[in-house]
């Protein structure tokens, strides 16, 4: 649906959103995301539990350097993340 | 008197809920209902500092204003007459928890149609989409221009707007009237007012008055609605034979 010709609004202004545009994200676009318990899920949106099976010196070194640079570890697995990909799309290229 | 609760929600930010929130609560509690205003903004508490304000310069009637988190403001209903409820200025899941929940939700938005019907309009297609009744939702009018002039045409854009983005929707509710952004208004919300409690010799009180009887309106007509579907809705669980007896009033 694109700029409907009936419209009585203002030419200078934008028609409103429709509904097939954005139903429902509206409610769960930003902000804290209150679950019906009450409690309140992580301003970022991880609130998804991440488990794998590493070597104990790996983790020592995730918890330390997380630490040292004064971040979360999810933080600094997606810093790895980043860092991953560039070095992969430098090989795929 | 019935227990209803009423959020005061839009995602928008400084559209006027809090103010709304607040004097809704003070208008009820002059008419002598038992009144909870709860204020989930746990960042800001802005309706906690309106009350305590209020409570500093000795304004009466007083109005409990509680901290809460969504699910403690669900629980707090049945504990008074009227539960008011502040929202903050986001949407979230906690935004259709109170919607489901709620018997009217009052969505006040400004005049622009860029920056703030706009979003308003997307909040509401949300809660339609998630099934929440356009006779639950009543989209207030809130912070137009203080010159008659400039919010009687501010008024037209917006109740344009409003009509266009509800076509397909069932249309949905705009409370009559609108609400000016007064210094005036400003100044006594700031010293624990509400709008009714606020005249300044211009008739100011007045208008408000109106609007909140408006909004009364609103949360009566949708509760008597969803009295009247919740027994049609029993009848049917106890006889889902014979449903559609329409019985004007037999008590359960
Ligand atoms: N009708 C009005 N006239 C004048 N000032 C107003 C009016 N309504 C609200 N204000 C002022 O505008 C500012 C924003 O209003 P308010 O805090 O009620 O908005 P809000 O929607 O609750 O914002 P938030 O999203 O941050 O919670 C406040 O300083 C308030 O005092
Ligand atoms: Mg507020």
């Amino acid at each position: 649906m694109s700029v409907k010709k009936d419209s009585a609004l203002p030419s200078r202004f934008l028609p409103p959103p429709p509904p097939e545009d954005n139903v429902k994200r509206a409610l769960n676009h930003y902000g804290d995301v209150r679950r019906e318990d009450g409690k309140i899920s992580r301003k970022t949106g991880r609130d998804v539990q991440f488990a794998t099976i590493v070597t104990p010196e790996f983790k020592k070194w995730m918890k330390e350097e997380a630490k040292r640079r004064g971040k979360k570890q999810c933080v600094l697995l997606e810093d790895m993340r980043a860092a991953y990909l560039k070095v992969q799309a430098e090989k795929v290229r | 008197m019935a227990n209803v609760m009423v959020p005061f929600t839009n995602g928008k930010g400084g559209v006027g809920k809090t103010a709304l929130a607040c004097s809704y609560a003070a208008a009820r509690a002059h008419e002598g209902a038992d009144v909870i205003l709860a204020d989930t903004n746990e960042g800001q508490q802005t309706a906690m500092a309106w009350s305590a304000v209020r409570a500093h310069n000795d304004i009466l009637p007083k109005v409990r204003v509680q901290p809460a988190n969504t699910r403690e403001a669900l629980e707090m209903v049945g504990r008074c007459d009227v539960l008011v409820v502040d929202t903050p200025g986001w949407n979230d899941k906690g935004t259709l928890l109170l919607a489901r929940k709620s018997t009217f939700m009052v969505i006040p938005t400004g005049p622009s149609p860029t920056f703030d019907l706009a979003p308003t309009v997307k909040l509401l297609h949300g809660l339609r989409a998630e099934g929440i009744e356009t006779w639950r939702m009543g989209v207030v009018l809130s912070r137009f221009s203080n010159d008659d002039k400039i919010r009687d045409s501010e008024e037209e854009l917006a109740r344009t707007y409003l009509r266009e983005a509800g076509q397909g929707q069932g249309g949905y509710t705009v409370l009559e009237g609108s609400v000016r952004n007064a210094p005036a208004y400003g100044a006594g919300l700031a010293e624990g007012y509400g709008l009714t409690e606020i005249d300044r010799g211009r008739g100011l009180a007045d208008e408000a008055r109106g609007m909140m009887n408006t909004i009364s309106k609103g949360v009566s007509a949708a509760l008597q609605k969803l009295m009247r579907l919740e027994k049609e809705l029993g009848a049917f669980r106890s006889n889902p034979g014979k449903g559609k007896e329409r019985d004007g009033g037999r008590g359960r």
